[in-house]
């Protein structure tokens, strides 16, 4: 309910600070004047008040920063914007949709601008969105003439039934092979065939881009198929191509995107015309470039991460976007907070206890050291050192800086608490985001460190102990934005720990273990982590047979520019990128085709705990589109887009690989749950490793046990 | 009296004279009470008797596995890279060691013979410490076949290790066994090299200038039954810092760091007034002291070197009973009480350095005297307790023996009596015959006796 009102009260913020903006002011009092003022004329009023909710509206669904939503800055020059067009040209209500184009043109124009005038030249933005916006959607309405007297409703939709099928196919073809100055339909089959085989999303995308762009022209009044419109309606194709798969990552969103820019496309176009036809000049590729530049730079200001997600620098084609997209995604996932102690505790009290951790502190855990039978004591109760927590080391979840330190409480009796203090001795320490971790009831005198020091994830902070509001030895743990403990806790997830599940330890990811759970981090191998690490620029030889063939091949270790480390088979250039972290192994992007060694390399091992506990399990998510080859692949690019969520599913474990004997031999299993794609189905992947040198052999079994594939290293 | 059923037969109990002591406080003067041990996890102790004779060594593996879990969690919360190693002298027996194993115990084996035990029940190469003063070239060869880790003693066996690793085609990893003043009394310096006075330096560089060996791992077993835990710190220190020297020199960091095992179990030292408990630091004190000084180390757990402990005593004596029936009941000329019972030193070779903790298994009157207790064999030096308060026995009655787990199924003598059986009882309270009594083919078949003795009993002149 208060959420409610807090909303409520930041839209009507918003909609009055549009007002009051445009004579610089932010007071309420002046909006409502404003308003008032605009409603003397309920049309043009209604016009620009709509056009402030569309845009406001939309800045918000495309991500915008909520703070600037609020403050108006989108709105005024929407309000504007509508108003002026209603001024032009009186509104009525079919054009409501022409005014609702208008105001999200504005939004993504403003923010275009004002990354532009504001980052570089450190100007205002005024409403120079509003000049723009409305300069390009009183010319364009001059060769777009549905723009400024729009039809009605049903009119529009007449208009774009009546355009044949044939001729928009035609169309289309000619706008593809209009960018190399072919304006027939024979080059365009010929463009269409290379646009399908280089990228499938590129090919929808130039459908999705032509339809739209060319569906908006026509219902605005522009005649479709004849020669002009070719060399004007590859700029639609242009940009949503661009814009949905090149320069940001594939998604629902990224289409929408593209369409969207293609509506924007056609409506510079139309304004280009009007200035250049009369000098006899073709409007080239200025629509083009105007809308990609004009989304680049207004969804630059974006949270990272949001749909859809720009790319900084685009990869070989938007499938591979999309790919490095999703490794990106499981980069930034590997690091994380590590478990604050060492060993297997239990957890006494989860998230949303009974006890102490609820409402704005339901975010804690508390932990304890217990025995098989989950008793917390051996031996006299009323001893603190029959506790077997009492004492232990306490260390560091994450790297950060010790921000506060309280010492000097004294530890509680067993079964009694301290009220007053209730956190008894505690360090709070600051990661790099701002956040604070609060480890309490440490042991008074133990703590080792002291505010300003730089610690490091596993650093023993202090020991265990029975202060503050705590009957019996545990450690708690919560993170809170303040230093000082007390504060909101915020959720928060583990990165990696393991739990023994009915005798076999199994690995959980990003999330907390719950009460009676008992979690251990998961003590890196550095033996292990050895075998992950070919020196750069080493070779391994491979013999490998599969279905018959057999061949030879070398796995170069190589780094590129950027830093990405990434083996290459010398057969036939495919690619496996992987990340080298302390703790565990992960495969981040794969070029191969199917049946390669590089594929089962990634299939068995695409994400190995470096531990030394063979007993260890634990699942893993692989993308789907290496499981896929030739056209099978080609036809399931054009669904991934719309599918971020398609995984293969994986269990994996250690194994002792027969015929190799010592420890420094080590096998990784897959085991695939469900039906992965690709025929023959995939039952299973195997690796072995050494920890010296590295990958030795890798296998792929298929459903019913057969092997397809095996790779022996040579030498 | 009842038809049917015969009236069970009261035992007959001697009468006691007691001299009291005026002006003192008497200790013979209160009755003291003892909660008979009737049954071992469950099972009766005259059950146990009665399946499998008397004397009988008697494990509990619930309580073994109880203690070596134990002892896993007083240091894996503090060093997770704790890695326990059982000390196969101390009980050899396979049952035991088998036990430990599927806990995750590796093997830690001081001869050739022990070697080929742990590799018997299966445990691999690599999992295996191989220490002790005496290892033979050929099982130095297999030790670096198997991958197994080798705590070289003294400089010939350095040499012998060269040898052995030279046809295995890449450096062996080995470790050097160190002894240092650790601040306790006996220091032990007959085993491996010493560190003061450089000697251990010495043989570190000795290894790093081989062509086939690379020094791994520092090793150091302190002493036996030691009660200052606060040793094992000041020896953990200096051994860190004597890794930290090395690595300057050569490079290497620290692959692994032994230090033994000599934590003290609940038997009370023949020189001891006190009870053993009483005295003895608890598994979370050793803990602290050798984790402690490793934690401040290595801040980072990737560079930390893997803890191996060599704990013997520790876990198994207080696991094992020993029943002996009482044979007979004597009276000394000093007028004291002697108990000779059935087991005596030639099972209980502890009892040299031990006062055992002597149970009742059945209620008693609660007036005790002060008792000697004798074995079997006809030796002077056979003394199970030389002073003990206990109730008057008599024949057939069971005594138990407590905390004889560690050496005793191991040091025993084949000496004028069989050996006992041992039986174990499982997790599940159900008791297992893990191994025989000796009987006269088991002692003698080893002899060979020459043909021309053959017959000589059966011809004796005169």
């Amino acid at each position: 309910m208060a959420e409610r009102r807090a909303a409520a009260r930041t839209v009507l913020d918003s909609v009055l600070g549009s007002y009051s903006g445009v004579y610089f002011s932010r007071s309420r009092a002046a909006g409502l004047f404003f308003m008032a003022a605009t409603f003397t004329s309920p049309a043009s009023g209604l016009a620009g008040l709509g056009s402030i909710l569309v845009a406001n509206g939309a800045a918000f669904l495309m991500g915008f920063d909520r703070e600037a939503i609020r403050s108006g800055r989108y709105g005024l020059n929407a309000l504007l914007v509508g108003l002026g067009l209603a001024y032009l040209s009186p509104p009525t209500f079919a054009s409501a949709p022409q005014l609702a184009l208008g105001a999200v043109l504005t939004v993504v124009v403003t923010t275009a601008l004002q990354t532009v005038l504001e980052g570089v030249f450190y100007l205002p933005s005024l409403s120079l969105g509003f000049v723009f916006a409305t300069l390009a959607v009183d010319l364009a309405a001059l060769s777009l003439p549905g723009l400024s007297s729009p039809g009605s409703l049903a009119e529009t939709a007449a208009a774009i039934g009546s355009w044949p099928l044939p001729h928009a196919v035609e169309g289309y073809l000619k706008a593809l092979g209009a960018v190399f100055f072919r304006i027939d339909v024979r080059s365009g089959l010929l463009v269409a065939a290379g646009l399908a085989a280089a990228s499938r999303i590129s090919f929808v995308l130039s459908a999705v881009g032509y339809l739209t762009g060319a569906a908006f022209s026509a219902s605005a009044g522009a005649s479709p198929g004849d020669a002009g419109s070719a060399l004007v309606a590859f700029n639609f194709i242009l940009a949503a191509i661009s814009l949905g798969g090149v320069y940001t990552v594939p998604s629902l969103a990224s289409y929408l995107l593209a369409a969207l820019a293609a509506v924007v496309a056609a409506v510079f176009a139309g304004a280009a015309r009007v200035v250049m036809e009369p000098y006899g000049i073709p409007v080239l590729s200025i629509p083009f470039i105007a809308a990609t530049y004009l989304f680049i730079l207004g969804l630059r200001s974006r949270p990272v991460g949001l749909a859809p997600e720009l790319v900084r620098v685009p990869a070989a084609s938007p499938e591979e976007n999309l790919a490095l997209a999703q490794s990106r995604r499981l980069w930034r996932a590997s690091g994380g907070l590590r478990l604050p102690f060492l060993g297997a505790w239990t957890v006494t009290q989860g998230t949303e206890g009974a006890h102490t951790h609820k409402e704005r502190w339901r975010h804690a855990l508390d932990f304890a050291l217990t025995d098989e039978q989950g008793g917390e004591f051996q031996g006299d109760p009323s001893r603190l050192e029959s506790y077997p927590a009492y004492g232990m080391p306490v260390v560091a979840p994450g790297a950060g800086i010790v921000a506060r330190v309280v010492d000097g409480v004294a530890d509680n009796p067993p079964g009694q608490m301290n009220m007053e203090r209730n956190w008894g001795n505690y360090v709070s320490l600051r990661h790099i985001d701002g956040s604070h971790s609060l480890l309490a009831h440490l042991k008074p005198g133990s703590i080792k460190v002291k505010a300003g020091d730089v610690v490091v994830p596993g650093a023993a902070l202090g020991r265990c102990g029975n202060s503050g509001r705590s009957p019996q030895p545990h450690i708690h743990y919560h993170l809170q934005r303040e230093p000082e403990p007390g504060g909101e806790t915020l959720p928060f997830a583990f990165a990696r720990f393991v739990v023994e599940d009915g005798g076999v330890p199994r690995l959980s990811e990003r999330r907390l273990p719950r009460e009676g759970e008992r979690a251990a981090h998961p003590e890196p191998s550095a033996r292990r982590r050895a075998a992950f690490r070919p020196p750069i620029g080493s070779e391994l030889s491979f013999a490998t047979e599969s279905v018959g063939r057999r061949w030879r091949e070398k796995l170069v270790a190589e780094a590129d520019l950027d830093g990405a480390l990434f083996l290459r088979s010398t057969r036939d250039g495919s690619r496996l990128y992987y990340l080298d972290q302390e703790d565990i192994f992960t495969v981040t992007h794969l070029v191969a085709r199917p049946r390669t060694i590089l594929f089962a390399f990634f299939a068995a091992a695409s994400r190995v705990p470096l531990v030394a506990d063979n007993r260890l399990r634990w699942n893993s998510e692989l993308p789907v589109r290496p499981f896929l080859g030739g056209l099978t692949r080609a036809a399931v690019d054009c669904i991934l887009p719309f599918l971020p969520g398609w995984r293969v599913r994986a269990e994996q474990s250690f194994f002792v690989p027969p015929g190799r004997a010592g420890a420094e031999f080590f096998g990784v299993e897959a085991r695939f749950t469900g039906t992965p794609p690709g025929r023959p189905r995939l039952g299973a992947a195997r690796a072995v490793f050494h920890e010296e040198m590295g990958l030795m052999e890798a296998s792929l079994i298929d459903a019913a046990g057969r092997t397809l594939l095996t790779a022996r290293r040579q030498g | 009296m009842k038809k049917g059923k015969r009236a069970e037969k009261k035992r007959y109990e001697r009468p006691q004279i007691v001299r009291h002591h005026s002006g003192f406080m008497n200790k013979f003067g209160r009755g003291s009470f003892q909660t008979p041990l009737r049954e071992i996890d469950g099972v009766p102790v005259k059950k146990l008797i009665a399946e499998y004779g008397s004397p009988l060594f008697v494990i509990s593996e619930s309580a073994l596995l109880k203690k070596f879990r134990e002892a896993k969690r007083a240091f894996g919360p503090r060093y997770p890279k704790t890695t326990f190693a059982w000390s196969y002298k101390t009980n050899y027996l396979r049952a035991v060691c088998s036990v430990l194993h599927r806990e995750g115990a590796w093997a830690e084996v001081v001869s050739p013979l022990e070697y080929e035990m742990a590799r018997r029940l299966g445990v691999p190469g690599d999992k295996i410490l191989f220490n002790g003063p005496a290892k033979t070239a050929e099982s130095l060869s297999q030790a670096a076949r198997d991958g197994a880790r080798v705590h070289a003693d003294h400089f010939d066996e350095l040499h012998l290790l060269e040898k052995a690793a030279a046809s295995l085609g890449r450096k062996l990893p080995v470790g050097i066994r160190v002894n240092l003043d650790a601040g306790i009394y006996p220091a032990w310096d007959r085993f491996g090299f010493n560190l003061e006075s450089g000697q251990a330096l010495e043989a570190a560089r000795r290894i790093d200038a081989s062509r086939t060996l690379t020094l791994a791992g520092l090793h150091c077993h302190l002493g036996t039954y030691i009660l200052d835990a606060s040793a094992y710190r000041r020896a953990t220190v200096k051994l860190l810092d004597f890794a930290a020297l090395l690595e300057a020199e050569s490079g290497n960091g620290l692959s692994w760091l032994d230090m033994g095992g000599g934590f003290a179990s609940r038997n009370t030292l023949h020189a001891s007034y006190l009870p053993g408990e009483n005295l003895i630091p608890s598994l979370h004190d050793y803990a602290a002291a050798v984790t402690e000084p490793l934690l401040e180390r290595y801040a980072s757990q990737d560079a930390a070197p893997i803890l191996f402990l060599e704990s013997g005593r520790a876990i198994v004596d207080e696991c094992a009973t020993l029943l002996t029936s009482v044979l007979a009941a004597k009276r000394l000329a000093s007028g004291k009480r002697a108990l000779v019972v059935d087991a005596g030193v030639n099972a209980l070779f502890t009892a040299f350095w031990y006062k055992h903790e002597l149970a009742l298994t059945e209620d008693s009157t609660s007036f005790m005297e002060d008792t000697a207790v004798y074995g079997p064999l006809c030796m002077a030096i056979d003394i199970v307790r030389e002073s003990v308060m206990l109730p008057p026995l008599t024949p057939g009655q069971i005594l138990a023996v407590r905390n004889v787990g560690a050496y005793n199924m191991s040091q025993w003598l084949q000496f004028i009596h069989a050996r006992p059986a041992v039986v174990m009882i499982s997790e599940a309270g159900k008791p297992e015959l893990v191994r025989e009594r000796e009987t006269l083919e088991s002692m003698t078949g080893p002899e060979r006796l020459p043909e021309r003795l053959k017959g000589a009993g059966e011809n004796i002149g005169g």
